[in-house]
């Protein structure tokens, strides 16, 4: 196996807050391989935006205090100086956000916006910047790049805007790309191309993508590995296959069985899980999942927290008892 | 007594556009709504699917004249919905409601949950007595899967699912025969989603209730839905029942609609073959000419970009395409 291009070791982020200390994300650890798609699935709330905005350094601190470790190329992120974080923010790890309408700058041209990266990180300006963002454009599938580029982004519909921020991501080639909810606003045919459009350039480019979304539909179309985030924790890792096929953990079967399944039959009933996401300013003490759980029982899951046990093949799960295995 | 309960005929809702110069000269209109025609049967769900800016949502404000149709007729159990006076429409509109997206503005936040659900009693007069009321919300909580203690907390108190049962609660309390529920689900998350689903389904099996399901999630409409209609810029492209449409879709755009929704099955996902479609949905202040699906469509051919095609029978579906001999 190739060395890992991300390493991420108990990383644990809280807030505080008016009400007491926010436990956000409670320990999370996973590596990242160069060229693959690994999918973070989670409910609002579940921490799974704030790890990577903590990786990233991009949480103020305070509120945020972020602890544990998140290496890229064996280089430790966390509480790297600012001027250094900087020289890997943006070129080597990109990011690409929820809501295109928000993220870009409402009053700067797709162009200006474009070329900054590039300007920053790579020394390029004027003409050969203005030729490489052409490049990106027409890359990432923007028609006539030449007239979007003097463009504002009210001018593009939500699907155009995301492949700007995505050509903004990829300005300086970067070796690790996330994408936090990237489709999510967006509609399922403009979805479409861009979960098409990523996967091609990572093909292309080579890539590791983190993707971090609530929708198991678009996990299972462009996932290699998954990993199920509740309560600010993994409940679960697999590869994407094996997740779907033998779920161990009662909230990824939960999730799954909750899912309208598109199809000609006339379907069941639709699975529920009772009662709410845990609080983090109140978290159980035990399995974050316990108060929820149909299988918890009073004495271990509310007691204690499981641990991340290896089942089978690269597939884990936390919890004592572990679904469709033989024990 | 007729078996059709809602009857629709070429609605259209267009929007005026005005000039910005002194004086403000109409200048164009913006077609959200383009001559729609569908039926909804007693006890059927009807979903309505499009993408956003398709109009299915005024479609559906347009239906229980919360927007006042430009053109066409809605006729609700053999009532025109357009000759009634504002005295009979607000008779009419007991027996009609509406479930809205979003249940963060959609409960006053200043008023209790008990006054939510019981304002509906007082603006029809429906409840004998302050005791008579008191019960009947406390009825309706229950009915949605909340406690009658509830009704004296505010909206703010409550999870996203629970207050969309809150408004299930509202949308309930004049007894209507028909409910309008535009995107219930679409502001909750995964597993909440399922329980407002479940919750939706059993009061129609209970109530005898009748649904137009809008939704932009084709799965959550093919879960729901006995029929479905398909909506593009403004447009019904294809109506079919739901099997049917999703074993053998007929319009180009359908086509491209299901094999777009991504299925939550990583075997199936890899075998499939996915129709990318090309660009974006054009203005509707400015829709192209002949069928509006005809810029993007992977089978365009030759009438396409001159003539109209009508929704006409084939195979099972009504659907709106020349390759389908939908000629005008």
């Amino acid at each position: 196996m190739t060395e890992p291009i991300l390493e991420v070791n108990d990383l644990r982020v809280r807030f505080g807050t008016k009400r007491g200390v926010a436990e956000v994300v409670n320990g999370i650890s996973y590596d990242l391989h160069p060229g693959e798609t690994l999918a973070i699935v989670g409910e609002s709330g579940s921490g799974k935006s704030v790890s990577v905005l903590a990786l990233m350094g991009l949480l103020a601190q305070p509120p945020a205090s972020v602890l544990g470790s998140a290496r890229y190329r064996g280089e430790e992120l966390l509480g790297m100086p600012a001027k250094d974080l900087r020289s890997i923010r943006g070129k080597r790890l990109a990011m690409i956000f929820q809501d295109p309408m928000t993220s870009l700058n409402p009053v700067r041209t797709v162009g200006y916006q474009l070329i900054e990266p590039m300007a920053l990180h790579l020394n390029l300006k004027g003409g050969p910047a203005r030729e490489r963002g052409l490049e990106l454009l027409e890359l990432v599938g923007i028609p006539s790049p030449d007239a979007r580029f003097s463009d504002y982004p009210h001018q593009l519909s939500g699907g155009m805007r995301q492949r700007v921020m995505i050509a903004m991501a990829l300005a300086c080639d970067p070796d690790v790309l996330i994408a936090d909810e990237a489709t999510t606003a967006l509609d399922v045919t403009t979805q479409a191309q861009i979960t098409d459009l990523v996967a091609e350039l990572q093909q292309r480019i080579g890539m590791a993508v983190i993707w971090i979304t609530h929708d198991l539909g678009v996990v299972a179309s462009i996932a290699d590995r998954v990993h199920v985030m509740y309560g600010g924790r993994f409940m679960e890792q697999a590869a994407v296959d094996d997740l779907y096929a033998t779920p161990h953990h009662p909230y990824t079967e939960g999730l799954l069985g909750s899912l309208p399944m598109p199809g000609p039959d006339r379907p069941e009933r639709l699975m529920t899980i009772p009662g709410l996401p845990p609080d983090p300013v109140t978290m159980p003490s035990g399995c974050s999942f316990a108060p929820r759980c149909t299988y918890a029982d009073t004495d271990r899951c509310l007691q204690a927290v499981p641990p991340m046990e290896l089942l089978g093949n690269l597939h884990s799960t936390a919890c004592f008892y572990p679904l469709a295995v033989a024990r | 007594m007729n078996d059709v309960l809602v009857d629709v005929q070429d609605l259209e809702v267009h929007f005026p556009v005005y000039g910005s110069g002194l004086i403000r000269s109409h200048i164009n209109d913006v077609q959200a709504v383009d001559g729609v025609s569908f039926q909804i049967r007693r006890g059927e769900t009807l979903g309505l699917v499009g993408e956003s800016g398709c109009g299915k949502t005024t479609t559906g404000l347009a239906l229980l004249r919360l927007i006042e149709p430009t053109g066409g007729t809605v006729t609700f159990d053999d009532i025109d919905m357009g000759s009634l006076a504002a005295g009979q429409l607000r008779t009419l509109r007991r027996r009609v409601a509406m479930i809205f997206q979003d249940p963060y503005a959609s409960l006053d936040p200043r008023m209790s949950i008990g006054k939510i659900v019981g304002e509906p009693l007082d603006i029809h007069d429906l409840a004998r007595s302050r005791t008579d009321k008191h019960r009947r919300v406390g009825d309706l909580l229950e009915m949605v899967g909340l406690s009658p203690d509830y009704r004296n907390r505010y909206p703010h108190e409550f999870s996203g699912g629970q207050r969309q049962r809150v408004g299930i609660a509202r949308a309930l309390a004049t007894e209507p025969d028909f409910i309008v529920c535009d995107e219930p689900i679409a502001a909750l998350d995964v597993s909440i989603q399922a329980g407002v689903m479940n919750l939706l389904e059993d009061l129609q099996r209970d109530l005898g209730l009748t649904y137009l399901f809008i939704a932009h999630d084709l799965s959550a409409v093919q879960h729901f839905s006995d029929r479905i209609a398909v909506m593009y810029l403004g447009r019904i492209v294809e109506v079919a029942d739901r099997a049917n449409l999703y074993e053998h879709p007929h319009h180009p755009y359908t086509e491209a609609l299901l094999s777009a929704v991504p299925v939550p099955n990583p075997v199936v996902e890899r075998s499939r073959h996915r129709i990318i479609l090309e660009g974006d949905v054009p203005s509707p202040i400015d829709p192209p000419t002949g069928c509006n699906f005809n810029p993007r469509c992977p089978k365009v051919f030759e009438p396409c970009a001159s003539q109209d095609p009508v929704l006409t029978a084939a195979g099972g579906h009504d659907v709106a395409c020349h390759l389908y001999g939908g000629e005008a």
